[in-house]
């Protein structure tokens, strides 16, 4: 259908509807009005027309990494009607619209590996545009497919309501839960005269009922301090951190570091005085754990230290790592 | 604003998580075969086509786009009100964006979301819930698969209702209905749209929308209300993040034959060969050379290395630890309150 097909039905249509027998001088003015308007190039069918409706489904999620055992994870599928209509010429945009209100139904091949939250239907509901929200929880390792499909029922655009003009439309999702492990590094430094920093570098792997865990040592710096022609230095041994960890209803990576205790030796000069040293213990407040199985999270918190002479506020900067490294399957 | 354009747009969403899905053995989007008909189809009586609503943007160098989403209605026969807005400050040059979704009414999880994109480090905080970083994926942009103008529907066939200027920009003014959408007996909506004459962007966006369950789906009937608006084109932006958020990325070189890195925002770790006292020596000359200050002078020990910096409210602590086979670097920068 072209553009002057159309605009030729119109004007007939017009025509008829008022019950006028065209004159030449009016069939010569439709005419030119035909060629102007067919050089403006834009003037659609303001009645109904024959036009290739397409639909389509799509299903996402913005889950980057892999699959880990115990995730949620957020699939939003969309329903797309592709229109083009007539009478645009070749510069013709295809309408992309999505349709709301079509239930979709969600149905994983093999439920072993996990489940696929119930019926939900495309509309303005999720922070994305119109699409339905699913949640997929991986319960076991392994592949499996999930298989999506709605009916779309618009009775304004397939002649009548009860007539039939249902498409169905589905897409297949391809998942693939993994064993997961992650990297933490923690960075923690107190300021208190001279600066102290211990930084530990871990790793945390799940076992078979998703709990994770994993130990690392932490390695201790402080800076020397001095002036007045009086100096002073610490030395902190190494010490542990225990880690553990489950994920959460949100697929969350949600934990604490725990960290052991350790010694500190200070030895304090002044050149006139002579020197003296003195021992203390101290074991840094937990740390929490909060990771994605996509991309680092990276944030800080404060963090008390607990030593003989008293207790100290720093500050920690905490990075949590899906290690894609470890994940097979 | 043509059919290939268009294409385009949407080609990178459902084909670039396609491709890296492919890549990394786990997948991002599918897409379904289309199924198409004949359909007898009423589209608007005017002259103006504009499919593309994110049409224009990319050439602005900034501006703030602002759409608030509203549906006042029924859901199974109970009565349900929600607003959402989304607030997206956006500059081109150098590249970042903050978007903010405010949500009341009955609405699942409601509080406010914040996020923002800044020199290859992505932030998020929800709610009261801590600020994280991340590192941008720049072909997974979160931000940019929420830009308000992608909400609004294109349309074909609006009226042309003359020309005015909105928020200082010169603009073509258009009103529609239903059928700039096809959907002629499926919904009743009543629409605006001021376009600006140069550049081809939306300005200003009304459109309501009166459904039933035909349109909402089943058991929801109701008026669904977009207003856009986009102001400060080209304008400074000011992007202010959460006080709680880690620096940003670590711009500081690597000592040579570097292994294992990890460059976070606020955190640069990694291995190397190279000896404790080169690593610290390399650091002590080339970060003042960044315009970093350092406060004291290194504590170097046989099996560590402090050091410490600042420039203008941020601090950079390199903590270097001697190991069996090299040495471990640890960078961390902080802002101070």
């Amino acid at each position: 259908m072209n553009r002057n097909s159309n605009i030729s039905k119109d004007l007939s249509a017009q025509t008829a509807g008022r019950h006028r027998v065209p004159s030449w001088r009016s069939v010569f003015m439709a005419v030119a009005l035909v060629l102007v308007i067919g050089c403006v190039g834009k003037t659609p069918p303001a009645q109904a027309a024959e036009t290739a409706l397409s639909f389509d489904m799509h299903a996402y999620t913005d889950h980057e990494g892999p699959i880990c055992k115990g995730d949620q994870v957020l699939v939003n599928v969309i329903v797309e009607r592709h229109s083009a209509p007539g009478g645009y010429g070749d510069e013709l945009a295809e309408l992309a619209q999505p349709v709301t209100g079509v239930e979709v139904k969600g149905l994983v091949l093999n439920p072993d590996i996990g489940q696929i939250t119930s019926p939900s239907t495309t509309g303005w509901t999720g922070e994305y545009r119109s699409a339905a929200r699913f949640w997929f929880t991986a319960e076991n390792y392994g592949e499996t497919t999930i298989k999506f499909d709605g009916l779309v029922v618009t009775p304004g655009w397939f002649g009548t309501k009860w007539g039939g003009g249902a498409k169905y439309v589905g897409v297949l999702f391809p998942v693939k839960v993994s064993p997961c492990s992650y990297k933490v590094n923690t960075v923690s430094t107190w300021k208190a005269g001279m600066t102290s920093v211990g930084t530990m570098d871990g790793k945390m792997k799940s076992d078979e009922q998703g709990n994770f865990t994993g130990s690392a040592v932490v390695n201790w710096v402080a800076s020397i301090v001095g002036g007045g022609g009086c100096g002073s230095a610490s030395g902190i041994a190494p010490s542990t951190a225990e880690l553990t960890g489950k994920l959460n209803e949100n697929g969350q990576l949600v934990g604490r570091v725990n960290f052991g205790p350790t010694s500190a030796s200070g030895f304090t000069w002044c050149y006139y005085y002579g020197g003296s040293s003195t021992d203390n213990f101290f074991t840094p407040d937990p740390l929490t754990i909060r990771g994605f199985s996509e991309g680092a999270s990276v944030y800080t918190q404060s963090q008390a230290v607990t030593a003989k002479n008293g207790s100290f506020t720093g500050m920690a900067t905490i990075v949590v790592i899906p290690d894609e490294d470890e994940a097979t399957g | 604003m043509n059919r290939r354009q268009k294409r385009w747009s949407i080609l990178p969403l459902i084909l670039l998580p396609l491709l890296v899905s492919l890549a990394c053995g786990t997948s991002d989007s599918q897409t379904s075969e289309q199924e198409t008909i004949q359909a007898d189809v009423v589209f608007g009586p005017g002259a103006f086509v504009h499919p593309d609503t994110q049409a224009g943007l990319s050439d602005l160098t900034s501006y703030k786009a602002s759409l608030t989403l509203s549906f006042d209605g029924t859901r199974d026969g109970k009565a349900q009100k929600w607003s959402r807005t989304y607030v997206l400050l956006n500059a081109k040059e150098p590249a970042a964006r903050q978007l903010t979704i405010e949500k009341t009414g009955d609405i699942s999880d409601p509080g406010v979301v914040f996020m923002a994109e800044v020199d290859r480090a992505a932030y998020e905080k929800r709610g009261e819930n801590a600020c994280t970083a991340n590192v941008i994926n720049q072909e997974n942009s979160l931000i940019k698969r929420l830009e308000p103008a992608g909400f609004l529907n294109g349309v074909i066939g609006a009226e042309a209702a003359g020309g005015e200027t909105v928020n200082a920009i010169a603009v073509d003014h258009y009103t529609f209905d239903e059928r700039a959408f096809g959907q002629l007996d499926l919904a009743q909506s009543t629409g605006e749209m001021w376009v600006a004459s140069n550049g081809g962007y939306i300005v200003k966006y009304l459109l309501t929308t009166k459904g039933n369950a035909d349109y909402f789906g089943e058991g929801v009937a109701g008026t669904l209300t977009l207003d856009y608006e986009l102001t400060g084109v080209n304008q400074p932006v000011a992007l202010k993040l959460p006080g709680d958020c880690p620096a940003g990325m670590v711009n500081a070189p690597l000592a040579p034959n570097a292994s294992n890195v990890v460059n976070v925002p606020s955190v640069l770790t990694y291995d190397t060969s190279t000896s404790l006292a080169d690593v610290t020596a390399f650091y002590k000359k080339e970060i003042p050379a960044l315009g970093w200050a350092l406060t004291v002078e290194p504590t170097v020990t046989e099996t560590t290395a402090l050091m410490e910096f600042t420039q203008g409210n941020q601090t950079m602590t390199i903590v270097n630890t001697a190991g069996a086979t090299g040495t471990k670097v640890h960078i961390v920068v902080g802002v101070q309150p």
